[in-house]
């Protein structure tokens, strides 16, 4: 997004204007909720956390510096709605290993994430990313999928850059070891 | 940008349910509406407007019976 076109956006927003807020869902509303679903491997959850981002969004939209950065500021809204959920519902310890996946388990049918996941490599990422820490794969998610600088990175995750360039390099190389390791099954 | 992120950038985007963001849209601009300035304006407007209709009565009963 332009940086003008996003001020533009942040201005709409500040002063209550639904076209504003809806051109800030139509460019971040599916990158957000991927994010979350890749995050918590759970699409349920995914769900919940991306409404209460937006909704954090708009009951702080007066309250917005004019020079907000809209996705850095959302994401690290959903990280820490994230991190917030894993501690009240330890989510992270309530998966298996063995039923490591994008969806709920125990789904009736293939997730639209497993059919989407056709091709190998992306089927191996994905299962690849599932298998990672929350850490590593909170990392890998904000600078390898969507984009953000370590330093913004850094700033959502709340962690110094020097950190976030440290777990980054870590979470790269456990991701290749994963898929190498899937690719020689 | 190393090997890892260019896979890792190509991975699809999902999008969350349909109905549910219809939804989330709905509520999210009503509470713009309600939290917007001019929406908050209102309550001191309407306040305003009838602080001034009450002393426009007054003052018309108090020279009608005053005198």
């Amino acid at each position: 997004m332009e940086r003008e076109t996003e001020l533009a956006l942040v201005e709409g927003l500040r002063g209550g204007d639904a076209r504003a807020f809806d051109a800030i869902y139509d460019a971040y509303g599916a990158r957000l909720f991927t994010f979350l679903a890749r995050l918590s491997r759970r699409r349920d959850l995914a769900e919940d956390l991306a409404e209460e981002t937006w909704l954090r969004l708009v009951a702080n939209a007066p309250k917005l510096r004019p020079d907000t950065r809209l996705g850095p500021w959302l994401f690290a809204v959903a990280r820490n709605l994230h991190v917030s959920a894993c501690r009240s519902r330890l989510v992270e310890e309530s998966y298996s290993a063995s039923l490591i996946g994008l969806w709920p388990a125990g789904a009736a049918r293939p997730s639209p994430f497993e059919e989407a996941s056709a091709g190998e490599l992306q089927g191996r990422l994905e299962r690849g990313l599932a298998a990672l820490p929350a850490a590593d794969r909170e990392v890998l998610l904000l600078v390898g999928v969507e984009g953000f600088t370590p330093g913004e990175a850094a700033a959502i995750c709340g962690v110094t850059p020097e950190t976030l360039r440290q777990r980054l390099s870590r979470a790269r190389a456990r991701l290749a070891r994963a898929i190498g390791e899937r690719c020689d099954d | 940008m190393t090997e890892i992120d260019r896979v890792l950038s190509a991975l699809p985007v999902y999008g969350p349910d349909r109905t549910r963001t219809a939804r989330l849209r709905a509520r999210c601009h009503g509470t713009l509406r309600d939290r917007s300035p001019t929406r908050r304006l209102e309550p001191a407007l309407v306040i305003g407007a009838c602080v001034a209709y009450l002393s426009g009565v007054i003052q018309a009963a108090l020279l009608l019976y005053g005198s």
